[in-house]
């Protein structure tokens, strides 16, 4: 276990908080959609820890990162909203908008940067640390 | 090998071990579920001389946590923790460099 896995952990966790925050930019961007079909529904990543599961392979730190291994939807309920003018208005005049809150999405694509940075950070301590073992051979 | 540096070198590998270690954690901080993991080292090698064969173990920390979601890293912890580690590192690779050209010093000196 090397900082060059170090490296790798940090660099899965920027893959992965950069998705969420494609979710994110998914969800904000249909924020509004209707159609047909229905609204669209709130997209959210699930995120999951990366071991490696060699079989005989126990000693050690096994950590492998972390990885969005599905995109589930929401089930919570769309919004209903009154606007009879809407061609997909029912017959009360009610349209069903996406279970999408902006301000949710706004304080998760904070978290998202967040942690992103967080992780960038982890990224350049373990290169500093590789530049002091590399002090030793001069 | 002298038995100081086979010392540094032991300790250089638990530093860098602690480092991946912390790099998972902060990497997994919004897993539902996750537990932080953590080196134990320290407490094994304590009252030894002979520490360099002990081998470091990766443990998982199964306290509670505050959050609703089961996962229990603290971002404010690892980072402290980080940054103590990198400075560890960064005195041990000094005390090591210091020692090997001490050691170089010797040889041209025996020529």
């Amino acid at each position: 276990m090397g900082f060059f896995d170090c490296m790798k952990i940090s660099g899965s966790a920027l893959t992965a908080q950069r998705l969420r925050m494609e979710v994110i930019a998914t969800n904000l961007a249909n924020a509004e959609t209707t159609g047909p079909g229905g609204p669209y529904r709130r997209k959210l990543p699930v995120f999951a820890e990366q071991v490696r599961n060699l079989p005989g392979v126990s000693r050690g730190f096994k950590g492998e990162g972390v990885k969005v291994v599905a995109v589930v939807e929401d089930p919570s309920p769309f919004r209903k909203v009154y606007d009879p003018s809407n061609p997909f208005a029912d017959a009360q005049g009610f349209v069903e908008k996406p279970n999408v809150n902006p301000v949710t999405e706004m304080i998760d694509l904070m978290a998202a940067t967040r942690a992103y940075e967080a992780n960038v950070s982890v990224l350049n301590d373990a290169k500093r640390l590789v530049e002091a073992a590399l002090q030793l051979a001069t | 090998m002298s038995d100081l540096l086979e010392k540094l070198r032991v300790a250089l590998d638990v530093a860098a071990l602690r480092s991946s270690v912390f790099a998972q954690n902060l990497a997994n901080a919004d897993t539902p579920g996750y537990k932080r993991k953590y080196v134990e080292f320290e407490r094994l090698v304590r009252h030894q001389v002979d520490w360099q064969k002990i081998r470091p173990r990766v443990k998982t920390d199964l306290a509670p946590g505050s959050r609703a979601d089961g996962n229990n890293v603290e971002l404010e912890r690892e980072a402290v923790e980080a940054a103590q580690n990198t400075l560890r590192y960064e005195t041990l690779t000094k005390l090591a460099a210091a020692k090997l050209s001490r050691l170089l010093q010797t040889a041209r000196e025996a020529r």
